[in-house]
Parts: structure tokens; sequence; C-alpha cells
């Protein structure tokens, strides 16, 4: 049964860059992770330790050397970035790069939508869809629901990256991928966006994988954590566990 | 006058080109050379049809094929073997060179008294004025279904593939084949344009696609010029710009010459005229 409601399935999967080079880099060593459908997982890990190619290598921006990846039940080892999609919608660290400058807001709002479909050439923001869209960035409360015809550009990096959560969810993903998403924002705008976040992974019950490197978000968040070291798991603590952990505890692990 | 009217008309003839160029130059952030070449292809294709004996439609459509290959190949070249676009619009437009030599058997085909697509401007009585209403007519079609191209899903997909990659590809848009068919289509204009223009010079020539793409640019930074001035965003408004920047170099041209300039020279103009253009905002940052 338990089988069932593993999301993601990462079987033995290892990753090295330069291989045979003197820059070589074992970035992943022989992972074996397994993530329960609903479970959000916090990664924490100093620079280097294979944080971010985890992520990738779940996301398919890069393909592992060996192991399975297996994706609600169907093995994704071998899928583009692209074809992933289907299950995982991603939040990137640099706002800019979630999000298409020089397209409007509502223009990015209609390729999010079209995450797992394909996108052919008929006209499909219509006024329908420009209310959806309206309504949920209304959920916000920033305002941005009136400026939907403005070039993305035009917004702050905070802005954008509360339009990038809204955006994960105008097509309900399985997975929701956060590379240390607010990096790049104040600390006001920055404990705005991990609310928002949170609130979305339990609104919409998914199962989301954290980067971060703010210990103190590393503790409030998340019903998991695991610490990555030289490219494999080093802690792994669940439930109850995670939740008496205490941001002292977390600067022991390093 | 007439001298202003014939620039005009090869304005009007050089917009599918403004929009080829804008679609490869700034929709998908590609500089493609390759425009020498398929922009001379869809000349000779069109030529050498039209001496064989086939319809007009054909030949237009034909020669629209032919630009989107060399485009999709282009386009391959850069996406699948990762090599550096200039690189690979070069490869295709050296190789174009042979093609196009190849196709017509010779280095100049004149048409003469053959059908032609301003023809099917029934309702003009001179040969000019049906160029011309074909000119125009064709120009606005052109800006239309471009625009509104731009504005479906899959037009919105090509324009993140430009402007931001990672996200499109997280989007699930496979940016290879986006770029391929980008090119392609970005191609199929161009060839388009040396289509008309054969027509309306009544020969194709192989060198006549030698700094087309320059020529393109201009047009395109022209037009932009213009609607940043003036603040455009909307999609249709700015091709619309590209359209007048195109008629507009044209015009600046046929002025040079007129003022007795050396027809030798024009593509030195052309070059600085560009290099004007392309300098203008960089410099006036400055203060």
């Amino acid at each position: 049964m338990s089988d069932n409601l593993k999301m993601i399935h990462l079987t033995n999967i290892s990753k090295t860059f330069y291989p045979g080079t003197p820059r070589e880099i074992k970035a992943l060593k022989e992972i074996n992770l397994h993530i329960e459908q609903g479970e959000f997982v916090v990664v924490i890990g100093s620079n280097g330790s294979g944080k971010s190619t985890l992520l990738n290598a779940i996301a398919g921006n890069i393909m592992v050397n060996e192991g399975n990846i297996a994706i609600d039940g169907n093995d994704v080892t071998r899928k583009k970035d692209f074809e992933r999609s289907k299950y995982i919608a991603r939040i990137f660290q640099d706002p800019f790069m979630g999000t298409a400058s020089e397209l409007s807001i509502l223009d990015n709002f209609r390729l999010a939508a079209l995450r797992t479909r394909r996108k052919l050439p008929i006209i499909g923001i219509d006024a329908q869809f420009l209310r959806t869209v309206k309504d949920k960035i209304a959920m916000l409360g920033l305002g941005l629901e009136n400026k939907l015809e403005q070039p993305m550009g035009a917004l702050s990096g905070g802005q954008r990256q509360a339009l990038t959560l809204i955006m994960a969810i105008m097509d309900e993903p399985k997975i929701l991928l956060l590379d240390e998403p607010s990096a790049a924002l104040d600390p006001k705008t920055s404990e705005i966006i991990m609310q928002k976040a949170k609130d979305i992974i339990t609104e919409f019950k998914l199962t989301a994988l954290l980067i971060t490197h703010q210990l103190k978000d590393a503790q409030t968040y998340g019903n998991r954590i695991i610490m990555l070291e030289t490219g494999s798991v080093s802690h792994d603590l669940k439930g109850e566990e995670k939740a008496q952990l205490s941001t002292t505890d977390l600067v022991e692990w390093f | 006058m007439n001298f202003f009217l014939a620039a005009l008309m090869l304005g009007l003839g050089f917009v599918s080109l403004g929009l080829g160029i804008y679609i490869s130059m700034r929709i998908f952030n590609i500089p493609d050379i390759t425009t020498d070449g398929s922009y001379t292809l869809g000349g000779v294709v069109t030529a050498v049809m039209l001496t064989q004996g086939f319809g007009v439609g054909i030949s237009v459509i034909t020669s629209m094929l032919a630009g989107a290959l060399a485009g999709s190949i282009t386009g391959f070249i850069h996406t699948r073997l990762k090599i550096n676009a200039l690189l690979a619009g070069i490869l295709v437009m050296t190789a174009l060179y042979s093609v196009n030599l190849t196709l017509m058997g010779r280095s100049n085909l004149p048409l003469i008294n053959l059908p032609t697509v301003f023809n099917w401007v029934w309702f003009a009585e001179a040969e000019s004025s049906k160029q011309l209403v074909f000119f125009i007519i064709t120009a606005i079609l052109l800006c239309g279904i471009i625009s509104l191209l731009l504005k479906t899903d899959f037009g919105l997909a090509m324009r993140a593939t430009g402007n931001s990659e990672p996200m499109i590809r997280a989007l699930g848009v496979n940016t290879d084949a986006m770029k391929i068919a980008g090119l392609a289509l970005s191609n199929s204009l161009v060839a388009l344009s040396g289509c008309f223009i054969v027509q309306y010079q009544g020969f194709a020539d192989i060198n006549m696609g030698i700094g087309i793409v320059i020529l393109g640019l201009g047009s395109v930074m022209i037009g932009e010029t213009l609607t940043n001035a003036l603040n455009v965003q909307s999609i249709v408004l700015r091709l619309l710009g590209v359209m007048l920047g195109t008629i507009a170099f044209r015009l600046i041209l046929a002025f040079v010459l007129s003022k007795g300039v050396n027809p030798n020279l024009l593509k030195l103009f052309t070059a600085a005229i560009v290099l004007v253009v392309v300098a203008l905002p960089n410099l006036k940052r400055k203060d």
C-alpha cells in the first residue's frame, strides 16, 4: 500500500560532472530517496553538497549517470525537463528565470496554465481566463490584479516571485520544486513568499522539495528534512522528530 | 517622383523580410545570417519555377517552403549540433550559394513575359498600380497574420523561448524544436520577400541576397526606434513599426541615391545607416 503513496522514487542515483578529468566532481553518490505524496521536504547542506544537483536531477535539467527516477509510478529517468513538467512545477531562485519579462503578466499566466498541455496556434486568452487570473492574483493582496497587461519586467523581484507561486498552481502540479525561492529577496518579502508557498503546498496537498540556506526556514517549514553532505544524505528526519528540531540542532549538523 | 514610388514599392516588398528578421532577431534573440541565402533562394526558386511554366501560386508556396527548409537546417545545426547560431547561419548561407547557382544553372535569370503575382490584382489597370496594390495588401496581411500568430498560445511560447528559456522549458516547451520552427518561419518569410522582389524587378540574380540581413536588421531597428519613442507595447503596432521601418529605410536609401551618390557605395551607406540606428540609443544613455 505504501508503495502507491511514493510520489518521488530515487533509486541509487549518481551524477558525476566532468568525469575522467582533473575537474571531476561527484555531485550525487548513489542516493536512495523515497518521498511520499504530500510530504514537504526541506533540503539543507553546505555549498557544493549536491542540493541543487538533486533538484535538477528530479526536474530533468540534468540527466543522472546511474540509477532510476520514478515520479508517481512512472519511470522518468530518460525524460527531459520539458517532458517532466507534466508532474512538476518549479520556483527558481532568480525570479527573472521563472518569468518572461517581455511578456505581460497575463501572457505569463497563460503559459503557466498550459504547463501540462500543448501550446496550440489558437488564441487562448479570453474573458473567462482573464477573470480566473484576476481572482487568483487578487489572493496575493498585492494589487497586481489590475496590472495584468503590464510587462512582467516592470515588477519587482518580490512581486515576480509571488506571481510565480500562483503561476505554479494554474495547472495543478503533483510536485513543487523550490530552489531557494526567497534568497534574492529582502527579509520581509522573503517571509511573505515563504508563508505563501507553505499555504499553497498545504491547500493543494502538494509534494514539495525546498532548498534553503536559512536554518530558521528549515526549522519552521516542512514535515521532513534531509541534509546532504558531499553528495550523500547525512540526515533524514520526518514527522515528530522534524518538528522537535531546533535551529541549534541544525547548526550542529554542519 | 517615380524614383520614390519605386523605393516605396521595394520597401513594401521587403516588409516580409523585416518580419522574418524581427522573428529571428527579436523574438528568438538569434542573429540569423541564413537570411542572405534564403532571400536569394526564395527568388531563385520562384524564377526557375516560373520559367519552367509552373503556376504563380505553387511557385510562391514552394519558395516559402524552400526558405523554411533552409531555416530549419540552421536551427538544427544550432540546437542539435550545438553550433553557435552565427556560425550555423553562415554555414547554411555559404552552402545555399552553390544550391542557388545549381538551381538556376547560371548567375542571372530574367523573367520576361511571364505571369506574376501582380496579375492577381485583376481590378487595377496599369502594371505599376497592380504592383503597388499587391504590395500594400500583402504587407498589411502579413503584419496581421504574424501579430495574430504571436497572440496565440503557440506564439506566446515562441516569445517566451527567446525571452526566458528556463521558464518555458519548465512549462513544458521543447525549446530546441521551437527554435527550429521559429527559424523555419523566419526564413520562409525572408524567402517570400525574395520571391516578390524577383517578380517585381524581373530577374533573379545570384548576388541579390548580399547584405540583405543588414537591410532587414536596419528596418527592424528603425521601426523599434519609432515604437519605443511612442512607448508602444502592443504586438500589432510593433509589427506595423517594422513595416514602417522597412519602407523608411528604402526611402532613405532612395534619397541618398537621388543626391547623386554612386550606386556602388549603396551598401556602404546601408551599413552606415544601420550603425547609426544601432549606436544612437547607446550614445544617448551616456548623458
